[in-house]
């Protein structure tokens, strides 16, 4: 073996990376050449002085700063994912359903009571709308538009009897109170009139 | 009882978030140790701590077919170390001057290590070493780091790092050479 061949051995040795066999023959070299053995050294000294800085090298932030952080950490990952919920214990998830069922009940409450506010608003609106003031004075709560009755009467080629005239002009009054859905078309579906 | 890694891994899997909070217990001080190695600083280190427990909580589906658990989290831990070297340092800046003094320099400070003045000597080479160690570009800089200050093999540090063994061969073997020309050129500077 020459020392060009042993200089890539060299950090082998300094590893602990050969064979019996091969350190025995690398040492014997080293023995008998200055320069290897130099290059060995120095190896040496340097694989020694990084591991020193692994332990003297690092500030020690102290114990309070790595528990900080691994309450930092379970904050991200655990607390944040709806995955954390698996790790509940079981009675503390009974209370939880529950209360997740009471929230969805009241949600549902809120929405429909809204739905409603909105519905009474508009009829209301609707029913202070002055174009429909003289119509309403014509007509009695809960009798059907003048304008239906006039279309169902006047229309001889439905060929309607009295009953079903009855029935379709009941049926206009469900569908079109006046002020709100009255209020756009009458039973032919033309427009209101003014 | 304390439970093993692999133990705790699986546990982790199946949904105990117990196991996962033992897992960064027992884990926080290496990675952060590591992390500052190669970054130099406590905010940095601190970030790639939390930052590689993050990744290991959203990859949890993945650890079932991890065998080891240490090499999976080192390797997310320098990943994230060498991106953050790239984007806040760019590549290393090495010297590129190839003269080398004379071996008989450091065979002198091998011999200087009996006298009285050699715990100090010693304590200024390690900070040269680790000066340089910061100039060297990122792979070189955690394969240094993870073989000669953590003590991983450099089969291990193949499976970390995710490369051919040869491969990590070669880059410690450059970043070895550097760190001695350094040191050498440095020691010729002092005297």
């Amino acid at each position: 073996m020459t020392c060009r061949h042993a200089q890539s051995l060299i950090e082998d040795l300094v590893d602990n990376e050969l064979s019996e066999a091969k350190a025995a023959e690398l040492r014997a070299l080293l023995a008998e050449d200055p320069d290897c053995l130099r290059e060995y050294q120095l190896s040496g000294r340097l694989k020694h002085l990084l591991a020193q800085g692994a332990t003297s090298g690092t500030p020690d932030p102290g114990d309070e700063y790595f528990d900080e952080l691994q309450r930092l950490i379970m904050a991200r990952t655990v607390e944040s994912a709806p995955f954390a919920r698996q790790a509940v214990a079981p009675a503390d998830r009974s209370r939880a359903e529950r209360a997740s069922v009471r929230g969805s009940f009241i949600r549902s409450i809120i929405t429909v009571a809204a739905s409603l506010c909105v519905f009474v608003t508009a009829v209301f609106l609707g029913s202070t709308d002055p174009s429909r003031t003289a119509e309403r004075e014509q007509t009695a709560a809960g009798s059907p538009s003048p304008s239906i009755v006039h279309v169902v009467n006047a229309d001889a080629a439905l060929d309607l009897t009295s009953g079903d005239r009855d029935r379709i002009v009941a049926g206009t009054m469900l569908l079109g109170p006046p002020g709100l859905m009255g209020r756009f078309t009458d039973i032919a579906g033309r427009p209101a009139p003014r | 009882m304390r439970s093993e890694i692999p133990e705790l891994v699986k546990r982790f899997t199946e949904g105990d978030m117990q196991a996962f909070s033992e897992l960064v217990a027992r884990y926080r001080k290496r990675i952060y140790y590591l992390a500052y190695q190669m970054l130099g600083n406590h905010l940095d280190a601190d970030e790639v701590v939390q930052e590689s427990f993050v990744r290991v909580f959203n990859k949890r589906t993945e650890l079932v077919h991890v065998t080891n658990f240490t090499s999976f989290l080192i390797r997310i831990a320098t990943n994230y170390s060498i991106d953050l070297l790239r984007k806040q340092r760019g590549h290393a800046q090495v010297a590129e001057d190839s003269e080398s003094l004379p071996g008989e320099v450091q065979i002198e400070l091998a011999r200087q290590v009996q006298t009285p003045d050699a715990d100090y000597l010693n304590k200024v080479l390690r900070e040269e070493i680790y000066r340089a160690l910061t100039q060297l570009p990122p792979r070189q800089k955690i394969t240094a780091l993870l073989h000669d200050v953590e003590g991983y093999s450099k089969s291990e540090i193949a499976h970390i790092l995710e490369c051919p063994e040869a491969t990590v061969r070669s880059n410690l073997h450059i970043a070895r050479k550097k760190l001695k020309q350094i040191l050498k050129k440095r020691l010729d500077t002092k005297e």
